[in-house]
C-alpha cells in the first residue's frame, strides 16, 4: 500500500477570506500529506480550520476565498485546475462525506438516483449496469434490503442508514481519497460506532484513503493511522495516532486530552484550557496557544516552528525545539 | 442524601398524531411509564440515544410539557394538580437548564434583563437588591459585572451557557434539570462548564437531574444513572455499578460503543444491529429485543419490568433473575 509519492501533499496553504475591504485569514501556512491506502485525523475545536482545509481539498470554498499554497493530489496541483477540470476529479477521485446526513441528501430524488448521479457524471459505465452497481454499493455499505431502499426517498430512512447512503454516493466511482467532515458527530453512540467500523473495512478493503475531520479524540483513536491537531489556523502537532496518545507533547493537545471526561474510567476533577480560542482576526503574536497556556515564556512571543521533534512526530512549541536543539530561540 | 426531594412515579407522555384519511389513530409513547426518585443532594443523569423520550421526560417534570399520566412529588407536593400560581411558586425551586445556549436567550435583552427577569416575575427584594444579586451570581458564574449591558450575541458558547446557568441558579433553586448542557460546546469549554456545576453543586448544596447522550460526561459528574430506551427506563444503578458492571444487554452494548481515546485499547465490541425503532411502533414485548443479541422468545412477547436485582440496581430484562 505505500508507495514513494504521497497521494495528496499539500505545500504551504494559506485561506483567507475577503470581508469589505481586507481578508481576515483562517488557515495560516499548513503542510501536510497522506499516503495511499492510509486514514488520517484532522482535529481541532470548532473554528480552527480543519473544514476549511477540507473543502479547499475539493475547491468547495465559498467566492471570496483567497487561496494560496499547492495541494498536490496524485501529482496535481488542484489549486491551479479550472473549475472544469475540477469537476472530473471530485466526486470521481475525491469524495466527501458530510456531517449532516439529514441535509446533504437531495429530499426530492430517490436514493437510487443520487447514487447513480456521480456514475453518469463521470461516465464510468454504460447506463444499464448503473442500477446493479448502486445495489452492489448500498449492499458494501451494509445496508439491508437494498433494492427496496434504491426507490426509498430520505426522508424514509433513519441517520445511520442516511449516513451510509452518503458512504455509498461517495464510494461510487472508486476514489482514491474520502474526505469525511464530522461524519459521526450527528449520529447516536451505537450507530457512530457501525459507521466507524464500515469506513474502517471500505479503507481495509478497497485501499481507500481517508481524511477524517474531527473533535472527538475518541474517534481518532478507534479508526486513525496518523493524526494531524490543528488550532487557530495551524497545525500544532502531528503523529502517527500510537504516539500521538503515548507521548503527547504540545500543550494543547495535552490540554484536549485531560478536559474529556472518560466513559471507561473514573476520572478526578476534569483539567479544562483555560479562556477560549481566539476569534479570526484577533489572532495572538507569536505562539497562537501561549496566552491559553500554562507552560507559556517570554520566547512564545516569538513564533515556534513546526518541528521534527521525534520519529514521525512534528510539534509547534518551544518546549520542545529547544529540547531538540533544532532551532536556536532568538529572543524578541 | 435519604431525603427524596423529588418523587416521579409511572410519568407518561403520549402525543396522539392526528388521524388521516385512511389510517387509524397513531400514538407515540415517548415517555411511557416513568418512576425515577431523586434524593437531596444528588446527581441522577438520564442517558439514552436521541428519540429514547429522556428530554421529553425532563420537560415533562417541570411541566414545560403536560404530561398525559403519572405524578410527580416535589417535596410533598403533587405538581400535576398545581394551578399554574401555585406551579409558579414550585417553579422557583425547580430550575432548567437548557441545551442551546444560543437559542435558549432572548437576543434582544441585555444579561443584566435576562438576570433580573427571574427576580422580577418572583417578586424578591428591591431595585437594588435585584442588581447586588445580579452582580454576585456573575461573580459566581465566572463573568465580569462589566459585561451585564451585553447582548448575548456578543459572548462566546460558554459564556452564553455560563449566563443560562446562571438565571437558573439566580433563585436559589433546590433542583436544576439540565438537559444537554454541554453537548453544544467545544470540549476545552465544555470541561470548564462541567467543573462550574460541579462547583456551583457544592456551594448552593443543588441537585442535579443531568439529562445527557454523552456516557463520558455522564460517568463524569453523575451519582446515579438512569439509562433510557424507547420511553422506559431499562436499567438504573449507582454509577461506578453502572459503568463497571453493566447488566442490560442495551447498557452493555451502549457502553462498548463509546470509543475509547486510546489507541492500544482494543476491546470487545458489541456492534448493534440496526436502528433505534420509532417510538410510534415499537416493537412488542420488550423494545429493545430487536436488537438484542440475546433475546429469546419471551422477550417478542412479554414486555419485561424494571425490577430490584440482588446488588440493589434496578434493571427491566427477562435475562436478570432479581
Amino acid at each position: 500500500m505505500t508507495s514513494a509519492t504521497p497521494l495528496l501533499e499539500i505545500r504551504d496553504l494559506q485561506i483567507g477570506f475577503k470581508k469589505h475591504n481586507h481578508t481576515v485569514d483562517i488557515v495560516n501556512g499548513i503542510s501536510f500529506s497522506l499516503q495511499r491506502g492510509e486514514i488520517v485525523g484532522v482535529v481541532g475545536e470548532s473554528g480552527c480550520g480543519k473544514s476549511i482545509t477540507s473543502l479547499s481539498v475539493l475547491r468547495l470554498l465559498a467566492d471570496n476565498a483567497v487561496l494560496n499554497g499547492t495541494i498536490l493530489f496524485d501529482g496535481v496541483d488542484l489549486a491551479k485546475l479550472s473549475d472544469k477540470e475540477m469537476t472530473k476529479i471530485r466526486g470521481n477521485q475525491i469524495s466527501m462525506i458530510f456531517q449532516e446526513p439529514m441535509t446533504s441528501l437531495n429530499p426530492l430524488h430517490p436514493i437510487g438516483k443520487q447514487i447513480i448521479e456521480p456514475l453518469i457524471r463521470h461516465g464510468k459505465m454504460p447506463k444499464k449496469d448503473m442500477k446493479a452497481r448502486a445495489i452492489e454499493l448500498l449492499t458494501v455499505v451494509g445496508l439491508s434490503r437494498p433494492t427496496e431502499i434504491y426507490d426509498s426517498y430520505p426522508h424514509e430512512l433513519s441517520g445511520g442508514m442516511r449516513q451510509r447512503v452518503m458512504i455509498a454516493i461517495a464510494l461510487a466511482c472508486n476514489p482514491k481519497l474520502i474526505i469525511a467532515d464530522e461524519p459521526t458527530t450527528a449520529l447516536d453512540v451505537t450507530i457512530q460506532a457501525q459507521i466507524i467500523h464500515l469506513m474502517k473495512s471500505i479503507s481495509e478493503k478497497f485501499g481507500t484513503s481517508f481524511m477524517l475531520i474531527t473533535h472527538d479524540l475518541g474517534v481518532v483513536a478507534e479508526i486513525c493511522d496518523r493524526v494531524i491537531v490543528m488550532y487557530a489556523g495551524e497545525i500544532v502537532e502531528e503523529a502517527d495516532v500510537r504516539t500521538l496518545f503515548k507521548n503527547t507533547q504540545h500543550p494543547y493537545t495535552t490540554g484536549l486530552m485531560k478536559s474529556i471526561p472518560s466513559a471507561h474510567e473514573t476520572k478526578g476533577r476534569l483539567e479544562p484550557i483555560p479562556g477560549a480560542v481566539p476569534l479570526a482576526g484577533e489572532m495572538p503574536e507569536g505562539c497562537r496557544f501561549a496566552p491559553r497556556c500554562a507552560h507559556a515564556m517570554d520566547i512564545c512571543m516569538t513564533k515556534p516552528l513546526l518541528t521534527e521533534t521525534g520519529a514521525d512526530h512534528r510539534c509547534r512549541c518551544w518546549l520542545f525545539a529547544e529540547k531538540e536543539g533544532l532551532h536556536e530561540p532568538s529572543l524578541a | 442524601m435519604n431525603h427524596p426531594l423529588l418523587e416521579v412515579k409511572g410519568l407518561t407522555k403520549h402525543y396522539v398524531s392526528k388521524k388521516g384519511l385512511w389510517e387509524d389513530k397513531k400514538v407515540v409513547k415517548a415517555v411511557n411509564g416513568i418512576d425515577l426518585t431523586l434524593y437531596n443532594g444528588e446527581v441522577v443523569s438520564i442517558v439514552g440515544e436521541s428519540g429514547c423520550g429522556k428530554s421529553t421526560f425532563g420537560r415533562c417534570v417541570l411541566r414545560l410539557i403536560e404530561p398525559t399520566a403519572g405524578s410527580v412529588n416535589f417535596e410533598g407536593k403533587s405538581l400535576l394538580d398545581l394551578d399554574a400560581k401555585s406551579l409558579r411558586v414550585v417553579r422557583r425551586d425547580v430550575q432548567f437548564v437548557f441545551q442551546d445556549p444560543y437559542a435558549s436567550l432572548n437576543p434582544r435583552s441585555t444579561v443584566e434583563e435576562i438576570l433580573m427577569t427571574p427576580l422580577v416575575v418572583h417578586n424578591i427584594g428591591d431595585k437594588k437588591e435585584r442588581r447586588g444579586k445580579v452582580e454576585r451570581m456573575m461573580d459566581t458564574v465566572g463573568l465580569s459585572k462589566q459585561h451585564l449591558n451585553r447582548y448575548p450575541h456578543e459572548f462566546s458558547g460558554g459564556q452564553r451557557q455560563r449566563i443560562g446557568i446562571a438565571r437558573a441558579l439566580i433563585l436559589q433553586p433546590k433542583l436544576v434539570i439540565a438537559d444537554e448542557p454541554v453537548s453544544a460546546l467545544d470540549v476545552s469549554v465544555q470541561a470548564q462548564i462541567l467543573n462550574l456545576m460541579q462547583d456551583l453543586k457544592e456551594e448552593f448544596k443543588l441537585t442535579y437531574m443531568f439529562i445527557s447522550h454523552d456516557l463520558s460526561v455522564v460517568r463524569h459528574i453523575s451519582d446515579r444513572v438512569a439509562v433510557m430506551y424507547l420511553g422506559r427506563i431499562v436499567e438504573i444503578a449507582d454509577k461506578t455499578d453502572l459503568y463497571s458492571n453493566p447488566q442490560h444487554p442495551y447498557t452493555k452494548a451502549l457502553l462498548s460503543s463509546v470509543p475509547v481515546a486510546d489507541p492500544e485499547a482494543r476491546r470487545e465490541r458489541i456492534l448493534l444491529e440496526g436502528d433505534l425503532p420509532s417510538p410510534s411502533r415499537p416493537p412488542a414485548g420488550c423494545a429493545f429485543h430487536p436488537r438484542c443479541p440475546y433475546a429469546v422468545e419471551a422477550c417478542k412477547s412479554v414486555e419485561p419490568i424494571l425490577q430490584r436485582m440482588a446488588d440493589g440496581r434496578f434493571a427491566a430484562c427477562h435475562l436478570l433473575k432479581s
